[in-house]
């Protein structure tokens, strides 16, 4: 019997060492234990597991700003920014998300916290695109299917009470009781003094991890991955404007729940495109999307008046100096000002954005408000920003030794 | 019911084990075997009810066959029941692939619709195709269905194996002894069971992830290089092994807590020096069915070396399409039937012209080698799911698709980063998951040629229906004089290291998979 009841205790004594370990760490970011300096405050692992951790985290945040949208909102809106000036702010961004997802964790956000008061979401154009083939009734399914991945963590997306509660609590006791957690906690200790990217409580990611990136191997392979995956994404059939009676795809359904459930909730809707690096909008080109991408500003803009007059859409996406900000290629492992690759922009983008969005001040002088009026302007003058910068961009490809 | 799963390891197994010894206890050892049967017959419907239907009629079919084959040995009745068996089989695992093949000679479009595999019919089948043969000759009998229906669908080996005999099992469950709760037994069941735990989840499904994309990449078309087609299968290599033998291993372990000892599936494999050697190793009942059932019954080698060598192949073809209705399988067959053929071929050159090799260190170590690669192409079939992708990964692994190395690598590399970028060496991306996939299989190669298995730690103690113990010969064992030494005690120290075994099981539990050989 000593065989056996040896074998059972270091049994259990493993698993609640373990469990217990990672409780402590919390490398997924869940904050439920203290946070110690050197110990678990960086948690690399938390960005590869944000939408298990931000599906439950706003709920304890209780926020009254919610920001909304993939890794560019992640990584470029800082909810400790001042400009909050002492709103509790969560950042919902989520690496990868479509749109679909970001609604749907949006609405659940709302529909659990009473607290919020503003909606600030991030739109971006290739989360609108679709093929023929996504029209058809077998696409729709698979949404369905893709979904059904995460709707067991949103209490109003169909799941019953008991099945949430029950997959819930299975999916937190594995943040804690597996060896994905153990691996991440040994992995999370090991980094903490390492230039890394952490989510923090607020679910803002410091995207540090790009610092490291640069210091070993420079700013070119960063920028040659991105527009080669944006080139390879938009390899196909990809249109905006899909259906015949009606000039909007079924992706505008989606901004339209989360339209309705804002209204519905009296709660401030706030939307904007992101900014891209003037390569970002030059590949849109390059690959025959830039009438698709000046005609998708269009719809939405449309979209939205004829949903809500009064909820603001604002373009950060035209050309300008922080738009055309240079690639220092001739000093890689320099830090540019505005951007990290093509497609991330930096906190301080981020912070003259929320300035734009939420002081509407007018000496910011970076985005603009989309109106019927300011859009038939802006759609010119994008034209001829792209032609001007046509040589500048033909460089720059030259020196990433880019596909011509 | 998934033997790594939390419904098992903590419900279904402590229950089935409470009702056998307390039902023997109480009612007798007649009323253990039948809440054995009734366990043993809800953990094959959990998974689908409607399949426990097939289960019973093929039990049905085959014990009265047999037992009629038992009291007169009708040949026609024996080939009656095999080619029922064969065509249930036929029916469910290969009418999909004969029908594509007909419509794509002929231009047909027949449709049979979707037929959905039944679980383990593979093993179901060929299990009962021995007893039908051992009746014929005399070798077993049976009188009482209910026994018949634990040896065919006893749950620790109905999924997936070892394809067990008659002879073996029945046997074993008449000694009263095996009734009574024996705390050895269970010491020794619980300690393998947790060894083969650690196996499946931790090792395996721990490898899987660098293999699966790598296949998928490849099966769609996409170019893979040199680096990830050799990282891919090596993992998908050791995936395999830890996969099937973490699983026989839990299934030898969950048998040994009622009191049973199951045959043998696997003695370190890997650690063979020539293919007969591996194939003596690797999935040792399938091996065993396929030389007494199929070879032998073909002639084996007592017809001459032209009739010898053309009964290998078919064998070996037979036993690649067991593994599953598709060509690569077909192709994974004969390239295994040349492999044999090649090695047939050099042992009788070698005796012929008195080629005396020293099988020395280095020698072994070749040998090794040439054995390891020729099986690593074999799985290369096994694992792609089309021709072109298994190809692919070929032309990969030859270098044929480029060499890339993730610029995070290159840049740390400096100088020798740029020279190797001179030479042809392209930057790619995803440098941790490359340095991971390097790191897990070099980690469990040296597991697999230095590590003692469950048979060699558990010889003293009767482990397994096998008499193997520490057997190096033909085999590339670089620690066997240390190796040997490990072996199973009951300490504190085995118990608390076989405890932490269960307990990272257990941790991999929310990532539950399924087991590669439930297509099979």
């Amino acid at each position: 019997m000593n065989y056996i009841r040896s074998y059972f205790i270091s049994f259990i004594v493993l698993i609640s060492s373990i469990g217990t370990v990672n409780w402590f760490i919390d490398p997924f970011g869940m904050y439920w234990s203290p946070v110690m300096t050197g110990v678990n405050e960086i948690k690399p692992e938390a960005g590869t597991r944000s939408r298990i951790s931000k599906a439950y985290q706003v709920d304890k945040v209780a926020p009254q700003i919610l920001i909304v949208g993939n890794s560019r909102v992640e990584m470029g809106l800082d909810p400790n920014s001042k400009i909050f000036a002492g709103k509790r702010v969560y950042n919902q961004g989520m690496p990868g998300a479509h749109l679909i997802m970001q609604v749907d964790y949006a609405i659940d956000a709302i529909e659990n916290n009473h607290s919020i008061e503003h909606v600030i979401m991030g739109v971006d154009f290739l989360d609108f695109l679709v093929n023929s083939q996504q029209l058809n009734s077998e696409h729709q399914q698979q949404n369905e299917t893709i979904r059904a991945r995460y709707q067991f963590r949103l209490s109003t997306l169909d799941a019953s009470a008991s099945e949430y509660s029950y997959q819930g609590l299975k999916e937190k006791l594995a943040m804690i009781f597996s060896l994905d957690a153990l691996t991440a906690s040994i992995q999370t200790l090991s980094k903490q003094n390492a230039t890394t990217s952490s989510i923090s409580a607020l679910g803002f990611n410091s995207a540090d991890s790009y610092k490291t990136i640069m210091q070993t191997e420079g700013i070119k392979p960063l920028f040659n991955q991105k527009l080669n995956e944006i080139s390879a994404r938009l390899n196909s059939d990809l249109v905006i404007k899909t259906q015949k009676d009606s000039p909007y795809s079924p992706k505008f359904s989606h901004l339209g729940r989360l339209i309705s459930t804002a209204s519905q909730h009296n709660i401030k809707l706030t939307l904007f495109i992101n900014p891209y690096h003037y390569s970002y909008l030059h590949t849109l080109a390059d690959k025959g999307q830039w009438q698709n991408f000046m005609l998708w500003k269009q719809l939405v803009q449309q979209y939205i008046a004829s949903q809500n007059s009064s909820i603001a859409l604002w373009d950060f996406s035209g050309f300008n100096e922080v738009i055309n900000e240079a690639v220092p290629l001739d000093k890689p492992k320099s830090y540019m000002q505005w951007f990290w690759e093509p497609a991330h922009y930096k906190r301080e983008l981020g912070e003259r954005m929320l300035a734009t969005l939420l002081l509407d001040k007018n000496d910011i002088k970076f985005g603009q408000r989309l109106t019927e009026t300011s859009l038939a302007e802006a759609t010119n003058q994008e034209a001829r920003a792209l032609n001007n910068t046509s040589s500048q961009w033909q460089k720059l490809k030259n020196q990433l030794s880019l596909a011509q | 019911m998934l033997f790594n799963s939390a419904e098992f390891i903590f419900l279904f197994l402590p229950i089935s084990l409470l009702l056998f010894f307390t039902a023997a206890k109480r009612w007798g050892n007649e009323a253990a075997i039948t809440s054995l049967v009734a366990c043993s017959l809800f953990f094959y419907g959990w998974w689908n009810p409607s399949y426990l239907l097939l289960l019973l009629a093929s039990m049905a079919f085959n014990y009265h066959v047999g037992k009629r084959l038992g009291n007169n040995n009708n040949k026609n009745l024996l080939i009656l029941g095999i080619t029922v068996n064969l065509a249930a089989i036929a029916y469910f695992k290969y009418a999909g692939f004969i029908v594509f093949n007909i419509n794509a000679l002929t231009g047909a479009e027949w449709d049979l619709g979707n037929i959905i595999l039944p679980l383990a019919i593979s093993f179901f089948t060929f299990q009962q195709i021995a007893y039908l043969v051992d009746s014929y000759r005399g070798i077993t009998k049976e009188y009482s269905f209910l026994h018949y229906a634990l040896f065919v669908a006893f749950f620790p080996q109905l999924i997936a194996g070892p394809i067990v005999h008659h002879k073996d099992m029945l046997p074993q469950f008449s000694q009263t002894k095996r009734y009574q709760l024996n705390h050895h037994n269970i010491k020794i069941g619980l300690t393998i069971f947790a060894i083969g735990l650690f196996k499946k989840t931790v090792l395996a499904d721990g490898i899987a992830v660098y293999a699966n994309p790598i296949f998928s990449a490849a099966d769609a078309g996409q170019s893979v290089d040199f680096f990830s087609a050799w990282g891919g299968t090596l993992a998908y290599t050791f995936q395999l092994y830890f996969d099937f033998s973490g699983y026989s291993d839990m299934a030898i372990g969950i048998a040994r807590l009622f009191g049973i000892i199951l045959p043998l599936n696997f003695y370190s494999p890997y650690k063979a020096a020539n293919i007969s050697e591996f194939w003596r190793r690797w999935h040792i009942t399938l091996s065993h069915f396929l030389r007494d059932y199929l070879y032998i019954a073909l002639g084996g080698n007592r017809s001459g070396k032209v009739k010898r060598y053309t009964n290998l192949a078919i064998t070996m073809l037979l036993g690649g399409l067991w593994h599953g209705a598709g060509w690569n399988f077909i192709i994974w067959g004969a390239l295994h039937g040349s492999y044999l053929m090649l090695n047939l071929a050099w042992q009788a050159i070698k005796a012929q012209y008195h080629i005396a090799l020293n099988p020395g260190k280095i020698y072994v170590f070749f040998a090794w080698l040439l054995t390891f690669l020729a099986v690593i192409v074999g799985w290369v079939f096994f694992r792609a799911v089309s021709l072109d992708g298994a190809l692919t990964i070929l032309q990969g692994m030859l270098g044929l698709n480029g060499i890339s190395v993730p610029n995070a690598i290159l840049s740390r590399l400096g100088e020798a980063g740029n020279l190797l970028q001179t030479w042809g060496v392209t930057p790619s991306h995803g440098g941790a998951v490359f340095v991971k996939t390097w790191l897990w299989n070099i980690t469990l190669l040296a597991f697999v040629l230095t590590l003692p298995n469950v048979q060699d730690l558990f010889a003293k103690e009767q482990g397994t229906l096998s008499n193997y113990s520490q057997v190096n010969d033909n085999t590339f064992w670089p620690t066997w004089s240390k190796s040997k030494t490990i072996t199973w005690s009951s300490t504190t120290r085995w118990a608390a290291f076989s405890g932490a075994c269960l307990a990272l099981g257990i941790l991999t539990l929310s990532q539950v998979s399924e087991f590669l050989y439930f297509q099979f």
